[in-house]
């Protein structure tokens, strides 16, 4: 298979639905107005800068300005498509187009990846017409080329990943109620997204210097615009898997992309720790980060949706079912852990065996916390009247149910028994507080509390994998 | 040959619902097939397993003589659906939504332009190509549906509750166009909840309720079993006002007479008019002709007693009997 033919096939299977969005997107007020306001605000802040530069000649503008155009062309870009794209997905449910879309053969991927595409073209639209008063910015001094290329590589990703979160999040909201919700999720995500993503632009417009001078502010930026793509990936697998049909096999491709982001992320964190002779705490930084990332990857890879094709099997681990997804997650939560814990063990040995207790706690029990928490979301979803629910949504709202009630009741417990909300001994299972006391703090009751968390994990796990077998049988039977 | 499509055994559950029980069926090609039930009889679930929408619980699904449980993909390009609500995107026209779903099934250039005006012409859509879908009529909307599920030319069309909430010139046109349809040789599976619309336009008839197929067969099969079968008919007579006596009077004359017959219930009088319902008592088997024979009998008795009838007739017995008699007791 040449990629021409991949290339060919791609735009084949994406065609019809971005010729449809475009359509429909050209007809909507919304593109024209906001393309109209992008203009009108990008023109009369070069008027502006002309006008000062014209006062004031040899002053560097171009921080302010440059920063000036990503703020506006960051609003529409990192919030105002995405929502459109949420908006045009989350139709396509009410109106159940998206099934006919299916029957036609173009299958929940093609769907999701055309939406997405149709969505970076307008937003491609939009930067291009922003291009010319960027690089106007460039000639008003103070900032350079690397700063300029940096910011809209990186803004190209953000967007990108927002956009994909906005389209996976409108597939996962099926009922009235869900579509609901998904709105104010989605917005308070768009919203601290744009806040994030435009914080970053100053940054990098004030700042952008540094990407040559310091290699932790350049080797941030590489991997923040890695991980929007690996991200935008698994987004858009997740979201295809949301849309699929009963009778599509819906986990292959999330599973893929999930472990594959994933090793790449430990990779990439193995790389700057290498380079940059990282210490223990940094390793167990590295091993909260990465376990963060497989915990809510995983939240949405053990709640596979109801029902699945009798032909689904392609590979053991390929298989559908929500079991075989529960030990992918854990497998992959305990490959950071080694990794990170290697790392640790690697430190101490080259330095002279001065062993490092905290760090090989706190990676444990970074470890041990998101397996304990998504085990429990399984058993919740399962066994209390959350089942009633359909099923992801069931074992999600359980995940978060399980760490709310973890937190508060640990640290009620650990306040009337230890005095402090932050005591050591009934703070074990807080994932929030513990896991803090495990990384930061020292004292012996933490060696049994860490004790006490792994058996209680060992056995969460243990209960979940024969829930979630018990039901994948019952299934497939 | 054997049939186009064959549903054997279907079952569906929702958790603890059974909403489709065992159903087993046959559809041969250029046949008509109506799915009777009322709301929630799992009429839209079966359709929607058939149009590889969903999995069946148990039981299994051959179109063409293949699974299409096992291989929805291969079953897709022989099967056109319409879902109950028709699906149509408010702001395309009736020509880019076609367009845009004939892309979606891979027709390219020529061929893609001469398939979408084939369409338009056989739903007579032509006229309305450059009209947003949102500005049609209900009928219009509908067509556009079924455009759709004709562009890639389906031996097998599922079509769910088309005919609901059409006026009744709307439904004349879409029989003539599953006539059509059923003429060049498609199989058509179409539902409603109410019999009526269905009588004229399937050649057979499947009855379900509560997720059981209650009777299956041909029109005329299903008739006459139930016809036999049914403890009572409707009669509608009219007088004639200009007989001498007063209305009122003749009309209350007929009602006693018909009153003191045996098997007459349910007397009421309309101006000119008067109906009654002949039925049989509570328990007794209905032999064939029993209907006949008691209208004889009470026609004979008002000939004699001089009542100026001028018309006398019992209603005839369509799909909506059938129903009522096959599912009499079940349906609250
Ligand atoms: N997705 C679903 N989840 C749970 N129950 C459902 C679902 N779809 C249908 N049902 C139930 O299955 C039964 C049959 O529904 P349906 O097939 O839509 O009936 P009909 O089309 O004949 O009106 C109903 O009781 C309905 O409530
Ligand atoms: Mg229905």
């Amino acid at each position: 298979m040449t990629v021409l033919s991949a290339s060919e096939r791609f735009v084949e299977s994406v065609g019809p639905i971005v010729v449809k969005e475009v359509r429909q997107g050209l007809r909507a007020k919304v593109f024209a107005i906001f393309f109209g306001s992008l203009l009108v605000v990008c023109l009369s802040m070069a008027l502006v800068a002309v006008a000062q530069a014209t006062e004031a000649a040899g002053t560097a503008f171009g921080k302010d300005f440059f920063g000036g155009y990503l703020t506006a062309l960051g609003a529409v870009t990192f919030f105002v498509i995405p929502f459109v794209a949420f908006r045009s997905m989350v139709r396509e449910l009410e109106d159940e187009t998206w099934v006919l879309l299916t029957l036609t053969g173009l299958g929940a991927n093609s769907i999701v990846r055309g939406k997405w595409v149709s969505a970076m073209s307008q937003a491609l639209l939009f930067g291009s017409a922003c291009a010319p008063f960027v690089l106007f910015s460039y000639f008003l001094n103070g900032i350079d080329i690397v700063q300029v290329v940096t910011a809209l590589v990186l803004a190209t990703g953000w967007s990108a990943l927002l956009t994909s979160i906005g389209v996976a999040v409108a597939t996962q909201a099926q009922s009235k109620l869900g579509r609901t919700i998904a709105h104010f999720v989605v917005l308070g995500l768009l919203g601290l997204g744009t806040m994030a993503g435009i914080a970053f632009a100053w940054v990098i417009a004030e700042e952008g210097h540094r990407l040559v001078t310091n290699d932790a502010f350049r080797n941030f930026a590489i991997g923040a615009g890695v991980f929007s793509w690996g991200l935008t990936w698994l987004m858009l697998e997740s979201a295809a898997a949301g849309l699929a049909l009963p009778s599509e096999a819906a986990s292959r491709g999330p599973r893929i992309a999930y472990v594959i982001v994933g090793l790449l992320g430990l990779a990439f964190g193995l790389a700057v720790f290498l380079l940059e002779k990282g210490r223990p705490k940094d390793a167990v930084a590295g091993q909260v980060i990465t376990s963060f990332f497989f915990t809510i990857a995983g939240a949405f890879c053990v709640s596979e949706a109801d029902g699945w094709p009798r032909q689904a099997a392609t590979g053991s681990w390929l298989k559908p079912g929500a079991a075989r997804s529960f030990w992918l997650a854990v497998v992959m939560l305990f490959l950071s852990a080694l990794m990170w814990g290697l790392l640790i063990g690697d430190y101490t040995v080259s330095n002279d065996g001065n062993a490092d207790g905290r760090a090989f706690r706190g990676t444990m029990a970074a470890f041990a916390f998101p397996t304990l928490y998504l085990s429990l979301g399984v058993l919740m979803g399962r066994l209390t009247p959350l089942r009633h629910l359909s099923e992801p949504v069931a074992t999600r709202v359980g995940f978060i149910l399980s760490v709310v009630v973890g937190v508060v009741a640990s640290m009620a417990l650990s306040l009337v028994f230890e005095g402090s909300a932050r005591g050591r001994e009934m703070n074990a299972l807080n994932p929030l507080v513990g896991l803090f006391n495990f990384i930061d703090r020292s004292g012996s009751e933490l060696n049994s509390a860490i004790v006490l968390l792994g058996a209680v994990t060992l056995m969460a796990v243990f209960l979940a994998a024969v829930v979630l077998h018990a039901r994948d049988e019952v299934r497939s039977s | 040959m054997s049939a186009l499509l064959e549903v054997k055994g279907l079952t569906r559950y929702y958790g603890a619902l059974k909403a489709v029980d065992d159903i087993t069926f046959s559809l041969p090609a250029g046949t008509i097939l109506g799915f009777i039930g009322p709301n929630g009889a799992g009429k839209s679930t079966t359709m929607r397993i058939i149009a590889t929408l969903d999995v069946p619980t148990s039981g299994e699904v051959l179109l063409d003589g293949k699974s299409l449980v096992a291989r929805p993909d291969q079953a897709r390009p022989l099967l056109g659906y319409m879902p109950d609500r028709y699906g149509t995107y408010d702001d395309m026209t009736v020509f880019e939504f076609l367009d845009f779903f004939a892309r979606a099934y891979r027709l390219r250039g020529n061929e893609r332009k001469a398939r979408v005006d084939s369409v338009m012409d056989f739903t007579g859509l032509m006229p309305l190509k450059d009209k947003l879908t949102s500005e049609l009529s209900k009928g219009m909307k509908q067509r556009v549906a079924l455009g759709r599920t004709l562009l890639h030319d389906p031996k097998l069309l599922i079509l769910d509750e088309p005919a609901d909430g059409l006026d009744p010139r709307a439904r004349i046109e879409l029989r003539e166009l599953l006539r059509a349809l059923a003429s060049q040789g498609k199989a058509v599976l179409i539902s409603s909840h109410i019999l009526t619309e269905l009588s004229e336009i399937c050649d057979t008839c499947a009855i379900i309720e509560q997720g059981h197929l209650l009777a299956t067969g041909t029109v005329q099969e299903v008739l006459s079993r139930t016809s036999n079968a049914a403890a009572f008919s409707e009669v509608e007579l009219t007088l004639w006002a200009g007989a001498g006596m007063p209305l009122e009077e003749i009309a209350r004359k007929t009602e006693r007479l018909l009153l003191e017959q045996p098997l007459v219930t349910n007397v009421s009088v309309l101006n000119n008019a008067l109906r009654f319902r002949l039925e049989l008592a509570v328990g007794a088997t209905p032999a064939s002709g029993w209907v006949e024979e008691a209208s004889v009998r009470v026609l004979k008795v008002l000939v004699n007693a001089e009542i100026p009838v001028t018309s006398f007739r019992t209603r005839e017995h369509d799909l909506e009997d059938a129903f009522m008699s096959v599912t009499k007791g079940r349906v609250q």
